[in-house]
């Protein structure tokens, strides 16, 4: 699948023409690109009173704009795994009805997930997001934060990375001090209140949270944290298989985006510092 | 390992708003369903009140109008269709009284229908809000039937009950909140007067729960959650927590624990007690949470009057394979002892004494098992194989981790569709699947854009030739005394009656009568679709009547692996079919 997908791209580049109008084509021509992104889910899509807001929100916007039509948001929930998301959202859409987006924002820009889900494709990697550990800020960030969650409080998001990492982390020794919430942004307002010693989620979700306040927390790198397998994952944009124009024209406008500084803005604006996707194409 | 997350905002064009279509109006307002009715309904013919054809959910019809001699003439006396545009699975029970059958459909619709004709005597479709997303498909298990009310619930996790004649809403109420991953399926029980419901949704972040309402006003009753450390209310004053804090859970993880009480439950009247299934805990990697985690996996005995438990029997401690614990309990007497039966999806059925739940008896149902070698028979607990899936956070490279095989599949020896047993060949009779699943580590998954430790799993079948076992279970011996094999998985409900039959339902659309004895096939009929609903038999006018929905769906197509081959080819479709003999 994977090869194909790069000889399609290459005759889209060599300007062989195709017969049939593409979907871009269709998106210009209705003049509205469908966007999906998670709901509920600071700081890259919620909402703050009756409007719609975030990171991934404004991303759309900006491809939106490039491409030259009006970006259509779809808040959708999560689904078990990413790979139902791509299904219910991209390729084959909820059998509940509602149909399918264009674009889903903020699918991880991975070789592996891309080789596993043969029905989209994943473009423009547009960040690199990071697992932390975020302690109040008289901690010592160089002490072993292991063993500090063995005596004290740390919070995490139900059903995360960080969530099953803790659960068995030092011999299962951490397990009692976990403490669930259902977002990051609840765990960061629980730690800037004392009611924690920290909190281990992705990076983005806890500067978004703690905003100006981020300067009374210390973020801890994990890169040392035995047995976490992975600590870092690029994220990008999922489009169905096959709409190769569609793809090649958010990827172009993802690195103008990128090029023109554009990007570090919006995050910035959230309160969120930008770090570059490892790559932006596989 | 399902974490049965869904919610997506998506507008299900189809459904109507929540509006009663009525058609005609019933002209006499005859006596509604008492408590009586309800406790009797094993015994009264000319109706079908409640889920399980009697509280203790035998299954059983006194009936024998219809026989092993005749049934061979079984012919359709009429058929209804459920329509709309929305299909899927139809995996209702229908109920029969006064001359009308009130049947539930897929997406929270019920029908009553006039039992003579097959003409729709009113229609309600629940107005299910944009931001729905069930795990498990649209299914509706059925209604529950009290005093001029049909009660039944919803998708959305609402209790609706409407007036029996004109399908009008009398009462309505929230079971809890679908946006935090809530919903409802099972057909509701009423017990002395009250309104007993679960909760569905296997998500994570749920807990179980056993309501108990006013079944005339909605007016909440009781309230028993299934997890440990969690408080119960008898009319609105806190009545004791569940089990002991922290006792078999680390942490917090109690307050998400799982357990949820998706399929209903049944009563039995000699002992006062309700018998209730709960679901797997959660998170879904059990290393994360050593201990038995109760009350998750169990059968609870819980007092209706005032929803405390009186005892419980935990199927799979520590879960490592989504073996629910859902799967109904029948009460049943052998050798002038009370006695309870569950088959359960961890492949073993047991026999409990029904007064204390001690265990009596635990024996395979199906032909592998790997989990477990057995259970002891003194200690009441699996002695488990080394069966369960790596540790995920011991995988040095972050690769898939190593494959284990396991049967039962986490679809269970059997799910939730209703085995019935009949007192006269003193005889389970247990819709069974043969497969298996491989289960690994996935460390390279991700959910919500976010890295994540997951759970592969395939499911495999087990033989070449059938996955659906149609199996006669002798309680007292522990042997299989007859088999129906058959090539799709079976996913629906099964009947016995005292004319010798046992009737049940196939995926490839047939309903099938057996004869009871000897397991031999003597009837049967093509209903367009997968039968995945639950018959039902009455007499009406001297005749005997069977019933049951058809429409294939539920979690059996949700599922790929190797079981979709048998699969795929079916037809969706909704209808009720209604079976009788030719006048002679």
């Amino acid at each position: 699948m994977f090869k194909s997908a790069i000889l399609t791209l290459v005759c889209v580049a060599a300007g062989f023409a195709h017969a049939a109008s593409s979907r871009l084509d269709d998106i210009r021509e209705v003049g509205e690109i469908t966007v999906a992104v998670y709901e509920n889910f600071p700081p890259f899509s919620f909402r703050e009173g009756n409007q719609l807001r975030g990171i991934d929100v404004e991303i759309a916007e900006e491809f939106a704009a490039k491409i030259g039509v009006k970006p259509i948001i779809r808040v959708v929930g999560a689904d078990e795994s990413v790979e139902d998301d791509l299904r219910n959202n991209i390729w084959k859409g909820h059998y509940l009805g509602g149909g399918v987006a264009d674009v889903m924002v903020h699918v991880p820009f991975d070789r592996e997930l891309q080789l596993r889900n043969d029905r989209v494709r994943l473009v423009g990697a547009y960040y690199r997001e990071q697992i932390v550990i975020a302690l109040s800020a008289e901690h010592n960030p160089a002490g072993d934060v292991l063993e500090l969650f063995t005596r004290e409080k740390v919070g995490v998001e139900l059903d995360t990375l960080a969530d099953f990492y803790l659960l068995t982390a030092n011999a299962g020794r951490i397990r009692h001090n976990v403490v669930h919430f259902t977002r990051v942004a609840d765990a960061v307002t629980a730690l800037l209140a004392g009611r924690l010693t920290g909190v281990m989620a992705p990076r983005s979700e806890i500067e978004g949270a703690a905003g100006k306040r981020i300067d009374e927390l210390v973020l801890v790198e994990p890169g040392r944290l035995p047995g976490l397998m992975r600590t870092g994952w690029d994220l990008g944009l999922a489009v169905k298989q096959g709409h190769d124009a569609l793809a090649e024209a958010v990827q172009s406008a993802l690195g103008e985006l990128h090029s023109s500084g554009r990007l570090a803005e919006i995050f910035a604006a959230y309160g969120v510092t930008y770090q570059p996707a490892s790559q932006m194409r596989f | 390992m399902l974490i049965y997350s869904n919610r997506l905002h998506v507008r299900p064009a189809a459904l109507i708003a929540g509006v009663s279509l009525l058609c005609s109006v019933g002209t006499a307002h005859a006596a509604g369903v008492t408590d009586q009715d309800i406790i009797n309904d094993a015994q009264t013919t000319a109706d079908v009140v409640g889920w399980g054809i009697g509280p203790r959910g035998q299954r059983y019809s006194p009936l024998k109008t219809l026989n092993t001699e005749n049934v061979a003439k079984l012919v359709p006396a009429w058929t209804f269709s459920f329509g709309g545009e929305k299909q899927r699975g139809q995996e209702a029970q229908p109920l029969v009284h006064d001359g009308k059958i009130f049947v539930t459909a897929s997406y929270s619709r019920i029908f009553a229908i006039d039992a003579k004709t097959g003409e729709e005597l009113w229609q309600y479709d629940h107005r299910l809000p944009d931001g729905i997303l069930p795990c498990c498909d649209v299914v509706n298990r059925g209604a529950a039937l009290y005093d001029n009310l049909v009660i039944f619930g919803t998708l959305d996790a609402q209790l609706v009950a409407l007036d029996r004649d004109s399908g009008k809403v009398v009462w309505k109420e929230k079971l809890d909140d679908y946006k935090a991953g809530y919903s409802f399926t099972s057909a509701p029980l009423i017990v002395k007067g009250k309104v007993i419901t679960g909760v569905s949704g296997g998500e994570f972040g749920i807990v179980g729960r056993v309501d108990a309402r006013d079944a005339k006003t909605g007016e909440l009753i009781w309230t028993r959650p299934t997890v440990e450390g969690h408080m119960g209310y008898l009319n609105g004053k806190e009545s004791g927590i569940t089990g002991e804090l922290n006792a078999t859970w680390p942490g917090d993880l109690w307050k998400t624990g799982g357990a949820a009480t998706w399929a209903g439950g049944n009563y039995d009247p000699d002992t006062n007690l309700i018998f209730w299934g709960t679901g797997n805990p959660a998170p879904w990697n059990a290393h994360t949470r050593p201990g038995d985690n109760l009350y998750s996996t169990s059968t609870l005995a819980i007092d209706p009057d005032t929803g405390k438990i009186v005892w419980h029997y935990q199927f799979t401690p520590n879960d490592g394979w989504d073996y629910d614990g859902v799967n109904e309990t029948i009460a049943f007497d052998m050798d002038g002892k009370k006695l309870a039966a569950h088959a359960d999806r961890n492949g073993f059925f047991y026999i409990l004494d029904r007064s204390n739940g001690k265990l009596v008896n635990a024996f395979p149902f199906v032909k592998q098992i790997d989990w477990a070698k057995g259970i002891d028979l003194e200690t009441g607990r699996p002695i488990e194989a080394s069966a369960r899936a790596g540790d995920p956070s011991k995988s040095e490279d972050g690769k898939k981790g190593e494959v284990v095989f396991v049967a039962p599949s986490f679809l269970g020896g059997k799910n939730w569709m209703p085995m019935a047993y009949s007192p006269d060949t003193n005889l389970f009779y247990v819709p069974a699947n043969e497969w298996g699943m491989d289960l690994w580590n996935e460390p390279i998954t991700y959910k919500k854009g976010a890295a994540y430790l997951g759970a592969g799993f395939t499911i495999k079948p087990l033989f070449e030739d059938y996955i659906g076992a149609l199996r006669a279970v002798d309680p007292k011996s522990g042997q299989i005394v007859w088999e129906y094999k058959n090539d799709a998985p079976l996913w629906g409900g099964v009947l016995a009656t005292a004319g010798g039959l046992v009737f049940t339902g196939t995926p490839e659309g047939y309903l099938k009568a057996f004869d009871a004895k000897t397991g031999k096939e003597l009837w049967k009929f093509q209903t367009g679709s997968g039968v995945v609903g639950c018959p039902v038999t009455w007499e009406m006018d001297g005749e005997q009547f069977v019933a049951v929905p058809s429409g294939w769906g539920g979690a059996v197509p949700l599922w790929g692996g190797d079981v979709a081959k048998k699969v795929k080819y079916l037809n969706q479709g909704g209808s009720l079919w209604v079976f009788k003999l030719p006048k002679a």
